[in-house]
């Protein structure tokens, strides 16, 4: 981190430096070299030097690490290789981060590790809970820009997530998965690592659980773990927040008042042209992102809550009924009763 | 590449071998002759002939790179080494120019050729009774064809890709002829337990190890593959579904007997779950949907079989 001290860190963007290289991407390194990759080849263009690497010294940047993941993807002999890495994710090495998730006593408390730790453990796609009545929901958000990488890091984070608990021997739990591309060739891959429950060409990727499976015990309440978590806080509030996610999480509090580029830059305290070229550095774009926020609450409601349009309408403040049909069609390519008769 | 590296140390004295010769060519014909003048090469030929220099090269590096030593190897390597030979000091002849009267020039362009070619032709017959006997280590790895890009790199079996590939195949032609095709899924009970606690290195070699024990106790018409992860799937062409279930059987139990050695010396038995399906007129999809229900019955059994003896255990 020495470059940065510098200039003032205010933001986690996708050059800056706050991966742990020998953390995640030595475990990706490890699986290609026991594949018979060759080192140099698989860390060409990355800008990362192996030597630096088992030094432990060295922190990369979410760019860094995605070329990596591209290259990895480019050079392993087989389809697995997202799932067999999401295997040796969790419980991993990060510090009072690990003793945490060994310490929870229920699954739900290592999924609010997860998500509290998210720019350690998971520093490119940030994994979104969202606990109603009955079930558990997953969200997952692209907070580096990951491009044509996006599928292999969700299948990733989807495999580790999934495996939790497996460290003391408990039961994978039964999770339903959802993915918004079509059922690729090798379905087998998916129904081995991740289970029978899966939905292709959905609207979104998500990961669902009945919310029972959440409080199942795993180990009596500890003090390692209350511990552990305290000190994790306190690691992540020394860095600064990830800029997209933060971006993501402000549009989502403030949606129903559909909140304008210029005030959301002025929150951040950006001109809207540093606020938009930002964006654009993360491949995104601010219409987009809402777009996204609101495709999501609407399906939600509709699924999960029973709305009916005019609701739906309302909720998101849209002044008129046609103009909520029209943008519902552009989100999801099919108007809002179509899909509430097909997945309602 | 490790391996290839690996090879070409097994051949280094041949390789030393045909870079004296080369040498020697170079030396001789120096010696016997002048270099010509810039005006007096002929560039097309240099481009020609250096090509035939280079391909020849090329052929003795890949042979090399992919044979391990042996006598089929050395008469390969000596075949195209003529050839080498041959080309060489055609190419020399464009640059250097030699007196009128020298007649081993002449002996080393022509003769080489023809002993190249015998020599390649009784290497490659040899090869060729290799490869027969090698196909019948193979076959029940790879049946009728061969697609390098079809294996998986852990256990050397061929790929799930391929096997639905030949399962779609055999279901075509099994209800032509009448006959049912089966099918069996098998899974490790508590695959991950063996990656977490010894590390996935340990389970790596475990697939490997059990992959060729499950070989060993199929028939010769059977199809093996990796299917993903710890789950391995098994295609039996013309096969009832007694005598698939009879199959499955033995290869649980075969499984159950393996012990397998970790690297620091431990002794590991594992369980296996399968689940089987027959069929006489389906879609390859179809029979992979209900092995994989059947399965997935059978793990559940397996993990409330495994949780009624923990209790016994702590009962008791």
């Amino acid at each position: 981190m020495s470059g940065q001290r510098s200039t003032e860190l205010r933001w986690l963007e996708n050059d800056s430096r706050f991966i742990i290289a020998h953390q995640q991407p030595a475990t990706l390194m490890d699986i290609l070299v026991s594949r018979g990759v060759e080192k140099n080849r698989l860390l060409r263009h990355t800008g990362i030097f192996y030597e630096d690497v088992i030094r432990g010294q060295l922190s990369i940047s979410p760019s860094q690490f995605l070329k990596l993941v591209e290259n990895s993807e480019q050079l392993y002999p087989g389809k697995d290789l997202s799932f067999v890495f999401g295997h040796r994710i969790f419980p991993g090495n990060y510090g009072p981060v690990t003793d945490a998730l060994l310490q929870s006593a229920n699954l739900n408390q290592a999924l609010d590790i997860a998500c509290l730790c998210h720019s350690m453990i998971s520093p490119l796609i940030t994994p979104h809970k969202i606990i109603d009545k009955d079930i558990c929901h997953i969200y997952f958000y692209d907070t580096s820009g990951s491009g044509k990488n996006q599928r292999f890091i969700l299948e990733t984070m989807m495999t580790a997530l999934s495996h939790f608990g497996r460290w003391n021997n408990t039961q994978k739990a039964p999770w339903h998965y959802s993915f918004n591309y079509p059922q690729p060739e090798h379905i087998e891959q998916y129904q081995v690592h991740l289970g029978s429950k899966l939905t292709f060409n959905a609207q979104l990727c998500s990961m669902q659980l009945p919310v029972d499976y959440l409080f199942e015990k795993w180990e009596d309440d500890s003090t390692a773990y209350t511990v552990a978590r305290q000190q994790s806080q306190e690691i992540i509030a020394q860095q600064p927040n990830s800029f997209l996610y933060a971006v993501i999480q402000y549009l989502h509090e403030h949606i129903r008042h559909s909140p304008s580029l210029e005030s959301t830059a002025s929150h951040f305290h950006m001109s809207p042209a540093t606020f938009k070229r930002k964006l654009k550095k993360h491949g995104a774009r601010f219409q987009n992102l809402q777009d996204q926020i609101r495709k999501q609450i609407a399906l939600y409601l509709f699924q999960h809550k029973s709305y009916n349009n005019e609701q739906v309408a309302e909720y998101l403040n849209f002044n008129d009924i046609n103009n909520f049909r029209r943008s519902f069609k552009r989100w999801t390519g099919m108007t809002p009763s179509l899909f509430r008769s097909d997945f309602i | 590449m490790n391996n290839a590296k690996q090879l070409l140390a097994l051949h280094k004295y041949k390789i030393l071998a045909i870079l004296l010769i080369a040498n020697a060519l170079v030396l001789l014909n120096l010696a016997a002759g002048d270099i010509k003048f810039q005006q007096e090469v002929d560039w097309l030929d240099i481009f020609g002939e250096g090509g035939a220099v280079m391909l020849s090269t090329c052929w003795i590096a890949l042979v090399l790179c992919s044979r391990p030593a042996g006598p089929v190897t050395n008469l390969l390597v000596s075949g195209l080494s003529c050839f080498f030979i041959a080309s060489f000091q055609d190419f020399l002849d464009e640059i250097i120019r030699l007196p009128e009267g020298v007649q081993w020039a002449s002996w080393l362009e022509a003769m080489p050729m023809p002993a190249g070619m015998v020599l390649l032709t009784i290497g490659l017959y040899h090869w060729h009774k290799e490869q027969i006997s090698l196909n019948q280590q193979l076959q029940k790895r790879e049946r009728i064809f061969r697609d390098h890009r079809h294996y998986d790199p852990v256990t050397c079996l061929s790929s799930a890709a391929y096997l639905k590939q030949q399962l779609a195949r055999e279901l075509k032609s099994g209800s032509e002829n009448l006959q049912p095709t089966s099918l069996i899924l098998l899974d490790i009970d508590g695959f991950h337990q063996i990656n977490n606690k010894y590390g996935h290195h340990e389970g790596d070699r475990l697939l490997l190890e059990l992959s060729e024990l499950l070989t060993l106790n199929l028939r010769r018409c059977d199809l093996i593959c990796r299917f993903a992860g710890d789950r391995f799937a098994i295609l039996l062409p013309q096969t009832s579904e007694s005598l698939s279930h009879l199959i499955a059987d033995q290869l649980r139990r075969s499984c159950e007997h393996f012990a397998f050695k970790t690297l620091t010396g431990e002794t590991l038995y594992h369980t296996v779950s399968s689940g089987a399906a027959t069929a006489l007129e389906t879609t390859s999809e179809v029979l992979l949907e209900s092995a994989n229900k059947a399965l997935l019955q059978a793990k559940e059994q397996a993990a409330t079989r495994q949780n009624n003896d923990k209790q016994q255990v702590q009962a008791a």
